[in-house]
């Protein structure tokens, strides 16, 4: 959760951001997907997808295309765009890449509880203590590190075009090989390691599961997330 | 047109005595400077330069209507960029004379 300023200036901009062609919404998208990985506050990734939209409907108003607009390199562009803003504080960025992390930790926390007291109810255990192994808080560990690797790659090649000479065929065998691995990561703890780690009462499990948001909800405050 | 390293160093004195003439956006910006025979610069080179001079304090922006499409974002000078410009005027005379006193320098022709 980021703080009001931001997210109302973000509803703002998706809803200018329709106005432009779908070809503009596409090359936008890929411009904002970028600087959403780079080190820029949410106002500040807004302040400035509100002046890049502007820029695109005024230039395709004129008949422009955003790259006629922008420059062919949209990393140079954008690298500049970075270079020009302030850079934020060391506890700025430790604290919004705590941020970006709480909402996936609470909702993977809440599966969890789920999980354990639908099983729990299966085998006609105590839905009052659930425990949890050192192989579920393994997979949750590594589902996290997954899902920030993932929107990290995600952010940094958003600009990147694909090689039109690259084999169609080796990269679906690469994303099934990465899927392969990421699943057998993720399962692979949960079921081989199941010595526990700790038992908790459900009340206990279900505000440990709550609390990432409402931390999320305090940071909200701050500006410079 | 101008070498892109050569423009690259009078730029932000060029554009600040753009937006010191009066209230002006990017892509009037961009015009002038075509206009005024820098070649053609995008506005992608001229957006993240106007963002590092509001940073700076050398230039403000507002928002106002266009008449037509999104609203404009509109810059005008501020004091620290009225000192900033004569500055740069400054330096750009210092360095244009010395230019200009370098042997070969083409002298002009006489009518």
């Amino acid at each position: 959760m980021k703080n009001k300023a931001a997210k109302a200036l973000l509803r703002e901009n998706n809803d200018r951001e329709k106005a432009l062609s779908p070809a503009g919404q596409k090359e936008m998208t890929d411009v904002v997907v970028y600087l959403r990985g780079q080190d820029l506050s949410l106002l500040q990734q807004e302040e400035v997808r509100r002046d890049l939209i502007a820029m695109a409907l005024a230039g395709e108003a004129r008949g422009e295309t955003v790259a006629q607009v922008v420059g062919e390199d949209y990393r140079f562009f954008c690298d500049e765009i970075v270079d020009a803003l302030p850079r934020r504080s060391p506890a700025s960025r430790v604290l919004a890449a705590v941020d970006d992390v709480l909402p996936a930790l609470s909702i993977l926390l809440g599966i969890w509880v789920v999980k354990k007291v639908v099983e729990a109810g299966l085998n006609g255990e105590s839905l009052w203590r659930l425990t949890l192994t050192l192989g579920e808080a393994a997979s949750i560990g590594i589902m996290l590190a997954a899902a920030v690797g993932m929107v990290a790659y995600t952010c940094q090649t958003a600009l990147e075009r694909p090689d039109p000479a690259a084999s169609r065929g080796k990269k679906c065998l690469l994303a099934w090989i990465f899927w392969v691995v990421l699943l057998a990561a993720v399962l692979l703890p949960s079921l081989l390691l199941t010595s526990p780690l700790c038992g908790i009462q459900l009340p206990v499990a279900v505000v440990i599961a709550l609390a990432p948001l409402a931390v999320s909800g305090l940071l909200s405050q701050r500006q410079d997330l | 047109m101008l070498p892109s390293q050569m423009l690259k160093g009078i730029l932000q004195g060029s554009v600040l005595a753009i937006i010191g003439q009066k209230e002006t956006y990017g892509y009037e910006i961009v015009q002038a400077l075509t206009g005024y025979g820098f070649g053609t610069i995008s506005e992608g080179t001229v957006y993240p330069l106007l963002l590092r001079l509001e940073k700076s304090g050398l230039i403000s922006a507002r928002y106002m209507d266009s008449g037509l499409g999104p609203r404009r974002k509109y810059y005008t000078l501020t004091d620290q960029g009225r000192r900033e410009l004569a500055a740069f005027w400054t330096s750009f005379q210092a360095m244009t004379a010395a230019v200009m006193r370098l042997p070969g320098y083409p002298e002009k022709e006489e009518p």
